[in-house]
């Protein structure tokens, strides 16, 4: 019986693998031409995105936040040299065809952009632009128009019969935001990548514009990759967090473990800073020293200059991740007790 | 509040209705009859909802928005826009723009960014100093390195060109500087190295700041009254601990109970 069991879940296992992730980096890394050679922006990212799922990536500003997620999409900058693997259902996307690639972006892969305003183009009316990926899928006009304002409602833009007519330059700085959601939503992806989708939001129409991302998560199944320095909004909607600075990773866990009890320096320092907003709390003391600048990487742990906790071996020894806990990783020599 | 305060807005007005609507006089102003006095050495911050008008408030002030009705009045005389106001008085009040890297000429070096703020003011050009040192101070007081300097906004993240934008708006000292969501792109350790030196202009100098974000956090930090937006109107102003402890309009009360807090998440 017990023999039984166990072929018969072998040959289930063997019908039905695991699937494999929806989107695994693996070892990314950027460079983009600098005054004196190529600087890397991006240095050995590996990270996963399952179906469903929502990952928080955090950071330090400048520390390749964007860059990652341009990547992914497939549209880094002119000059980039991009390494390592970017898995789409276990295909690479890296050396897939540009036609296939193309077919991914918006419906495979969409992207709200952190500037809605360079994003969004100031000679189409918004209504149009919510609308490109839905016309150029051959769906009939009449229908566009009704899913385009049906779209610009539900993102929470008052009066959408109007305001679909509109150009980008009519609309508030939260209003264009939303209309960057709406865009990303009209292709119904797989994968949105949000970078920083609500910081031009008032934190009412912050709140449905993140139940709507988990409504479409609940019920599309649709994974997302959110890029916020909001870590507010990240603990009520990460499943898991990515931590960068300076380019790398130091820190990956579930959202609730490591902005409850951050392991790594940088994360604790970005967690004290949060203020407040029940009680008045004092400005939060800067971290010392000045942020790494990817040219000038410091030695090994980049974060060693301004660690309060730093010992000599930090700044001779790259931190390689390690498992610290179930489903917790650090990049540090000395981490916090979890 | 002073006798006679640095900034006073008082019934400003603003549309942008089409030709139909006024014709038909129903669509609503986008700004509708706000005032608001902000001295010397004081933090306004203005919260709301997004599309409330606050950032139209605020182009009015710095004079690149025209308004139907009201006035501004900056140091006890009414300002026009911006290209009537004298040069003193442009340069007495900078703005740090919603979308930086839209406000930043993607032509031009960060270093060329800056040193043009000080050739069409001269008056506010560092003197008995390289031009080249002064930059590199101003962009570490905003926590970037000199090497950002010689790159271009296109070449810069998000946070970096929100921060070449603070610099250049503090390369000119102004008098009042007018924040529009500008640190809303920034980490929250580099977003507390620049509130620090806000505040700290503000004892030095007696800088004033119209603070508008959407982080009720920040505002709880750095403000002493807080205005609250909502369609084109203020609908509440108070000091900042008054309005957190007793808020008194309806929105303000949704505002704060919406607000997430790190805590009990
Ligand atoms: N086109 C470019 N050429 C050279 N360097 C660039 C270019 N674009 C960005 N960089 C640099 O690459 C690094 C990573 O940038 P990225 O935009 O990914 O940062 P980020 O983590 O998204 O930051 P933020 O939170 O400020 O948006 C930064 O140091 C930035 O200055
Ligand atoms: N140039 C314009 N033409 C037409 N309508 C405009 C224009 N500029 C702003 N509006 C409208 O005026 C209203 C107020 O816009 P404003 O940008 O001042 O809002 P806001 O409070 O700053 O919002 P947010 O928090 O989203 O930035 C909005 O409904 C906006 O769509
Ligand atoms: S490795 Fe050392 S310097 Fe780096 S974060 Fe850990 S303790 Fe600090
Ligand atoms: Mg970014
Ligand atoms: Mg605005």
């Amino acid at each position: 019986m017990s023999r039984m069991s166990k072929v018969t879940d072998q040959v289930a296992a063997e019908l039905d693998p695991e699937p494999a992730p929806l989107l695994q980096v693996e070892h990314l890394s950027i460079d983009l031409p600098g005054p004196a050679g190529p600087v890397r922006v991006v240095d050995d990212v590996s990270f996963t995105v399952a179906a469903g799922r929502t990952t928080g990536l955090i950071g330090e500003s400048g520390s390749g936040k964007t860059m990652t997620a341009s990547a992914i999409i497939g549209l880094p900058p002119p000059g980039a040299a991009v390494t390592g693997r970017l898995l789409w259902h276990g295909d690479d996307m890296v050396t897939m065809a540009e036609q296939d690639r193309r077919r991914l972006r918006g419906r495979g892969i969409a992207m709200i952009f952190q500037d809605p305003q360079a994003a969004l183009d100031p000679t189409q009316t918004i209504g149009r632009q919510v609308g490109e990926i839905l016309r150029r899928g051959g769906m009939p006009a009449k229908e566009v128009r009704r899913t385009v304002i049906d779209l610009l409602d539900r993102v929470g833009i008052p009066d959408p019969q109007t305001r679909h007519a509109q150009y980008p330059h009519q609309y508030s700085g939260g209003l264009r935001q939303r209309a960057m959601v709406a865009t990303a939503l009209a292709g119904s992806p797989e994968l949105i990548l949000a970078d920083e989708p609500t910081t031009a939001l008032d934190v009412t129409v912050q709140a449905r514009i993140l139940a709507l991302l988990r409504r479409v998560r609940d019920e599309e199944d649709t994974a997302m990759l959110l890029v916020s320095h909001d870590l507010r909004v990240m603990a009520h909607v990460a499943d898991e967090v990515v931590v960068m600075y300076a380019g790398r990773i130091c820190e990956v866990g579930s959202g609730r473990e490591v902005l409850n009890s951050p392991a790594h320096p940088y994360t604790r320092a970005l967690v004290v800073s949060v203020p407040a907003v029940r009680s008045r709390t004092a400005i939060a003391e800067p971290l010392p020293g000045s942020p790494a600048s990817p040219a000038e990487r410091p030695s090994g742990c980049p974060f060693h200059p301004r660690c309060a906790k730093a010992q000599d071996r930090c700044a001779s020894e790259v931190p390689r991740m390690r498992q610290v806990a179930a489903g917790r990783q650090v990049a540090c020599h000395f981490p916090e007790e979890t | 509040m002073s006798a006679s305060p640095l900034v006073q807005v008082s019934d400003l007005v603003v549309n942008f209705h089409t030709r139909r609507e006024r014709r038909r006089g129903s669509a609503p102003n986008a700004v509708d009859g706000v005032s608001f006095g902000l001295s010397a050495d004081e933090t306004l911050a203005i919260v709301g909802e997004s599309g409330s008008g606050k950032t139209t408030v605020a182009r009015c002030v710095v004079g690149l928005q025209a308004h139907q009705e009201g006035t501004v009045m900056f140091d006890g005389a009414p300002v026009g826009p911006v290209t009537r106001r004298s040069p003193a008085t442009r340069r007495a009040i900078q703005m740090v723009f919603q979308d930086p890297a839209a406000s930043l000429n993607p032509r031009m070096t960060v270093r060329s960014i800056i040193a043009e703020t000080w050739r069409t003011h001269p008056s506010a050009a560092p003197d008995g100093r390289t031009w080249d040192a002064a930059i590199d101070e101003l962009l570490a007081d905003v926590g970037l390195d000199p090497d950002v300097g010689t790159r271009r906004a296109t070449a810069l993240s998000g946070g970096q060109c929100q921060r070449v934008s603070i610099a250049r708006a503090l390369a000119l000292r102004p008098r009042l500087l007018v924040c529009d969501e500008a640190v809303s792109a920034l980490d929250v350790s580099v977003q507390s190295q620049i509130l620090r030196l806000l505040a700290g202009l503000r004892a030095a100098r007696g800088l004033a700041i119209l603070f508008i974000t959407h982080d009720l956090g920040v505002v709880r930090q750095i403000a002493d009254r807080v205005a609250v937006m909502h369609r084109g109107r203020l609908v509440e102003t108070a000091t900042a601990d008054d309005l957190f402890e007793r808020p008194g309009h309806a929105y303000t009360r949704k505002l704060l109970a919406a607000a997430l807090d790190l805590e009990g998440a």
